[in-house]
């Protein structure tokens, strides 16, 4: 469930980010881009808190368990992919967490001091180290930061594009049940071609 | 709700209104708070926004047919900003807004006060904020009814002079330059 709403949510995430960086230099959107902003960071850090939880569900609980006769090269590309996903999960936030706390703004090159709010209750402490810096270092740290989190961005667009490529070649192509163990209700078009052996894990 | 734990210079400003009261000065007068409104508007992201300081005090002595030794003294706890938004507030409590000001008092003295016309005044006189004094030349209505006056004015001032918010919007690119005072002040004596 929760990879479902995550799943969501970061989609969202990213065409907000998008939206918003884009509006903000628009005098006729600029409010509405400000808002969008504040509605970014809220959802991002609430990712990030998540991503923990969800790690430690994955960390304690076995994952659903792989199809019959899947290949080496399968399971560890899909090791691959859904091992770069947490990386992700945590560290885009994360990278959006260190922009702000440099208190610069890359826009204007410039200061900018703005308190983040999560969803107007109460303040989220910037990163301590990162905001007691040199404005040379918090420049240059912005810069880093923001870069990173774009370039993750891209990052998970190709990584979403394989997954959800494979997940649709186990259920139409494949005919298994790979994506009918990821949504309830769903059963695969041929059934029960799940490994029962304890063994065979789907390899994360 | 905090005004007893700031520290208004009271006795201070007692002394000065008094200074060179020879004759009978004039009558004192206190100022209603709850029934009084010291108000702030400006825009932010295009947006007006408008807020209100929660805790002032007054100090008035007034007679209009003795000017010459009138004096009004307004004292300002900017840590009692309000606008309702919670981002704005805590903004504003921040560094470069009133945050860094040691005392976190806004001051205004008058130095002289005339008429202008049917229960309309100016008072020159200098606001103090973060250490900034500027001179400030305010219109005002007034009108007394025997021992209940009520008073009303618009100051606009540009947060440049106060160093409001001058490290991250110099430009004004988020918040107006200009941000209009308005005061609604209900005193008796």
């Amino acid at each position: 469930m929760l990879h479902w709403i995550m799943a969501l949510l970061i989609l969202a995430m990213i065409a907000l980010g998008f939206w918003m960086s884009a509006a903000i230099d628009d005098p006729k959107r600029q409010q509405l881009a400000f808002e969008t902003f504040q509605l970014h960071k809220s959802v991002g850090l609430s990712l990030l808190i998540l991503s923990f939880v969800r790690l430690g569900w994955r960390l304690s609980h076995s994952p659903p368990r792989s199809p019959v006769g899947i290949k080496p090269w399968e399971r560890a590309s899909a090791k691959l992919v859904h091992g770069l996903f947490y990386g992700l999960m945590i560290a885009l936030p994360l990278s959006g967490w260190i922009y702000v706390s440099t208190g610069w703004s890359l826009r204007i090159n410039g200061p900018f001091e703005i308190p983040t709010l999560w969803f107007g209750f109460f303040e989220w402490p910037k990163l301590p180290v990162v905001a007691s810096l040199s404005d040379a270092w918090r420049a240059s740290i912005a810069g880093q930061a923001m870069s990173a989190h774009v370039a993750m961005v891209w990052l998970t667009l190709m990584l979403f594009a394989l997954h959800v490529g494979a997940a649709l070649k186990h259920h139409f192509i494949l005919r298994d049940a790979t994506l009918a163990a990821m949504i309830p209700g769903l059963s695969a078009p041929l059934s029960s071609r799940v490994s029962t052996s304890a063994t065979e894990e789907l390899s994360e | 709700m905090i005004r007893s734990a700031i520290k208004f210079s009271g006795a201070t400003t007692a002394m000065v209104l008094m200074n060179g009261a020879a004759h009978s000065a004039p009558p004192k007068w206190v100022i209603d708070a709850a029934q009084s409104s010291i108000a702030f508007s400006g825009t932010h992201a295009g947006k007006p926004f408008t807020g209100k300081f929660r805790s002032w005090r007054g100090d008035v002595l007034f007679d209009p047919k003795d000017l010459e030794h009138s004096a009004i003294i307004i004292q300002i706890d900017t840590s009692s900003a309000a606008t309702g938004d919670a981002l704005q507030e805590k903004t504003l409590a921040g560094e470069e807004w009133f945050g860094s000001d040691r005392v976190k008092l806004a001051r205004f003295s008058s130095r002289s006060i005339r008429t202008s016309g049917s229960d309309r005044y100016i008072v020159e006189g200098v606001l103090q904020i973060k250490g900034r004094s500027v001179p400030i030349s305010l219109p005002f209505n007034l009108s007394i009814n025997a021992k209940t006056a009520n008073a009303s004015g618009k100051l606009t001032l540009d947060r440049a002079a106060f160093d409001l918010g001058m490290k991250s919007d110099p430009k004004a690119n988020w918040v107006s330059r200009n941000i209009v005072v308005t005061f609604a002040l209900k005193a008796s004596r």
